[in-house]
């Protein structure tokens, strides 16, 4: 008893020394990030996105749900299972990447990751459970597409496959063969192509079985990149002021130097929007959506504000490119750090987060604040005059006039 | 490195503190909860005035929320600016809500930082330089606030519902007209009146025991500590009758629906209990028997201090009427069928694991304090108690309250209203 005792905590004084180890081709990848919070969370990010469907619009969302709901008692019982635990399980399908999500307390949720990693890549799938899987596969598409991100994807990129993505529907969902969803599983869903991240109270056990995963490869795909400068008007229900701004992210010094030149950037904008009067929340951040990272800045602004607000919008930008005083610079880097911990602590904020901390291999929590202290307010200046640049921008104005011109559209053409 | 290890084990074999929940009412007449969570890496901080929307004066709607933005513009001794980055600096975040009963702020940070952090915004909340504030410009972020929170916040629309012959309290967020009636006289003399310790609640959830914050509250609260003979006359807020039973239906760009009945002598606790079980009951009946994508709840809750059980349904896709049908299916199941021994288990299960802490927990305690009372009562914190379900009380409970004549209904979607 002593010496199983002694053994268990070697072990586990090393996988907590372990974080974001990263495995060999064909391994699954495996981040830790631990926290006494009483939460567990487990993502399961598989880097296949509707970018695949191909032919099949709609066969990654189907395959992730015949999987998910396959194995003993189906989804119904996996999901009463997720309830009584409860925990909450979700299935994103993105533009080139998906998450299977699953979060709740530590005292039961745990039990319910191993059972679903089992689902996912180990499930004898069949026919039936294709076909069980359609009807709810169906009614998730609406959540899916109304990324912002993904809307811009289809607007903004140079990549001719990727504008042409779309959502399944009932036709061509029901036309999508069982044999193609067990061949895309086969393809996509494996260890290989898989990172599994690990949050909160997580139990030894529960990271050696995500460690233990073998098998596939990962997705290789041309890179797509926005197209800048470019400008869009998208229709939706609420008015916003939208800038997106690519930035190349390699390092955990890129990494740190983007997270706090952003928080400075919401500092500055909502000091000088709302000292202004004309801004509620302005709100600039990192995104990662596995083809493109960018800075996005989002303004709610009424309608008879966003001329005033504009000039104000562009002199923060200008601005930001000047190096700021030191004690300035130092709360961002602090806000940057609070925000990782933050993030940390609650394992349920990090795995809503867009995972960008995974997409830097090899990179620790503790990696990136030695980063961070390294910001400079010269390193934030020139940073920010390449990234904020005009020529370096995609304006999208989200607005209800454009909703009701398309609405008016519909109509007409249906006259 | 070899006493190192055992600091790191016990670090991983811990599990998540608990939070031990306490509630005083101080000299000044503040009363003090705190929920002293041992090794807690965060702390939060809720203060709750008692005092909302619904009491703004005739004509000067959107009064409360305004004083609410102002009060962050800083103290005579400390800018809001600089007390803005000494949070960002610590990572923490500091916010408000102002609903029609209650005022709320709310501060959550690392442990470490807490302490001080706390004791600055204290002291900018009981002695705002509301005189310097800049109320022009402040007019201009509120009309942004209410432009978006407006048309997105649910329990708004139902509270507005229920409530819309209140006038003061109709628009929580004011008009553009009865924003520019708001002056720097009138909003110092609705501070002076409602923001009174006996009209007030200060939470402490984290690694705090009580003593501890009652310390904080004694070094940071610049509030008049005597109450003037007056005051309890200006906190007399008129009673509020909800407009039930209500059958409405209000557009919106989103898809959801609110069933649940009034309860003007339920009690709260078996009113938890039989929340418990809805929860468990909508989810079964729309999620896993109806097979819709959507998010499902049951709560108990007080607006202007009426309690309500209310059922909510919201989903990304547009099934309305089979929403309604399951959620009536539900609520009148619980009538009719008794619980059994698997559901029992299953349910107590969920409430057991799911129950809250840290900034989660600082919340459930901010609701409870919110509810409108008496002076110096204590809040009721036995709603915050685990339940026992008892099966025979939870069907005789649904029999005696789910009536045509208490019920509340609102289905909000783009295609209604």
């Amino acid at each position: 008893m002593v010496r199983v005792r002694a053994g268990w905590m070697v072990a586990a004084c090393l996988l907590l020394w372990a974080n974001a180890a990263w495995a060999a081709a064909g391994d699954v990848r495996v981040v830790v990030d631990r926290a006494l919070n009483g939460e567990f969370g487990m993502a399961v990010v598989l880097e296949v996105g509707r970018y695949d469907d191909g032919d099949n619009p709609g066969i990654t969302r189907l395959t992730l749900e015949s999987l998910v709901g396959a194995g003993a008692g189906g989804y119904p019982r996996l999901l009463s299972d997720t309830y009584a635990a409860g925990g909450e399980l979700e299935v994103v399908v993105g533009a080139q990447s998906s998450v299977v999500r699953l979060h709740g307390p530590a005292e039961t949720t745990p039990g319910l990751a191993v059972p679903i990693l089992d689902r996912l890549f180990r499930a004898d799938l069949r026919a039936g459970d294709v076909d069980r899987a359609r009807e709810r596969a169906l009614s998730r598409f609406g959540r899916d597409s109304r990324t912002l991100l993904d809307l811009v994807a289809s607007l903004a990129v140079d990549d001719p496959r990727m504008r042409a993505m779309r959502d399944g529907e009932e036709d061509t969902m029901d036309a999508i063969e069982a044999e193609a969803v067990m061949r895309h599983a086969q393809k996509y869903v494996c260890p290989g192509n898989t990172t599994v991240v690990l949050v909160g109270e997580v139990p030894p056990q529960i990271e050696a079985a995500a460690r233990g995963l073998r098998g596939g490869k990962r997705t290789v795909r041309p890179s797509a990149r926005l197209v800048t400068p470019s400008t869009f008007e998208l229709p939706h229900h609420m008015e916003l002021q939208v800038y997106l701004f690519p930035v190349r992210i390699r390092s955990a010094a890129d990494l740190a130097l983007a997270e706090v030149s952003t928080a400075l950037l919401e500092q500055e904008l909502t000091r000088v929007l709302r000292g202004a009067g004309v801004a509620y929340s302005p709100v600039a951040r990192l995104l990662h959506q596995g083809w493109q990272a960018f800075i996005m800045v989002q303004l709610a602004l009424l309608p008879a504000t966003i001329e005033k607000a504009e000039p104000l919008v562009a002199r923060v930008l200008k601005d930001m490119g000047k190096p700021f005083p030191g004690p300035r610079v130092e709360a961002a880097m602090g806000e940057a750090m609070g925000e990782r911990m933050h993030a940390t602590l609650s394992a349920r904020s990090l795995l809503e987060r867009d995972l960008t901390h995974i997409r830097v291999p090899g990179l620790a929590v503790d990696a990136l604040d030695n980063a961070t202290r390294r910001v400079t307010p010269e390193s934030v200046a020139s940073f920010a005059a390449q990234t904020l640049a005009p020529e370096n921008t995609v304006a999208i104005h989200v607005t209800r006039a454009a909703a009701w011109r398309r609405l008016e559209q519909l109509v007409r053409s249906r006259q | 490195m070899t006493i190192a290890l055992p600091l790191l084990l016990a670090s991983v074999m811990a599990v998540a503190p608990r939070a031990e929940v306490s509630s005083r009412l101080l000299s000044d007449g503040t009363e003090l909860v705190v929920g002293t969570e041992r090794g807690a890496s965060w702390g939060s901080l809720r203060y709750v005035f008692r005092v909302g929307g619904g009491a703004d004066p005739d004509e000067q709607a959107g009064l409360a929320h305004l004083l609410e933005h102002l009060v962050f513009h800083g103290s005579y001794g400390q800018p809001g600016e600089a007390f803005f980055r000494s949070v960002q600096s610590a990572g923490a975040r500091v916010n408000a809500h102002t609903s029609a009963d209650a005022t709320v702020y709310e501060l959550d940070a690392p442990s470490q930082a807490f302490p001080a952090l706390a004791e600055a915004f204290l002291r900018i909340i009981t002695n705002p330089a509301l005189g310097l504030a800049d109320l022009h410009h402040e007019r201009g972020v509120v009309a942004t606030e209410a432009y978006y929170r407006n048309t997105n916040s649910l329990w708004r629309m139902l509270d507005q519902r229920l409530f819309s012959k209140q006038a003061s309290g109709e628009d929580l967020g004011g008009t553009p007209l009865s924003r520019e009636r708001i002056s720097a006289a009138s909003l110092m003399s609705f501070y002076a009146g409602h923001y009174v310790p006996p009209n007030s609640t200060l939470i402490v959830v984290g690694d705090m025991t009580g003593a501890a914050a009652e310390a904080l509250y004694e070094r940071s609260s610049a509030l008049p500590p005597l109450v003037q003979p007056d005051v309890e006359a200006v906190l007399k807020t008129g009673h509020h009758v909800p407009l039930v039973p209500l059958d409405d239906k209000v557009r919106a760009d989103i898809v959801a629906s609110f069933v649940g009945y009034h309860l003007p002598q339920g009690d709260p606790r078996l009113c938890a209990a039989v929340a418990q079980v809805l929860r468990w009951r909508l989810h079964d009946e729309l999620v896993l028997k109806g097979g819709m994508e959507m998010h499902t709840n049951a709560r108990c809750v007080r607006m202007r201090g009426e309690l309500f059980l209310i059922g909510v349904a919201a989903s990304f896709v547009f099934e309305s009427g089979m929403v309604q049908d399951g959620m009536a299916r539900a609520f009148a199941g619980l009538a009719r069928q008794r619980m059994t021994a698997a559901e029992t288990a299953l349910v107590e299960r969920r409430e057991r694991v799911t129950r809250p802490r840290g900034e989660q927990l600082a919340q459930v305690l901010a609701e409870l304090a919110s509810t409108p009372r008496p002076l110096r009562t204590q809040t009721d914190l036995s709603a915050n108690q685990p339940v026992k379900l008892n099966v025979a009380s939870i069907k005789a409970a649904a029999e005696k309250w789910f009536v045509r004549e208490r019920l509340v209904q609102l289905h909000v979607s783009p295609f209604e209203g």
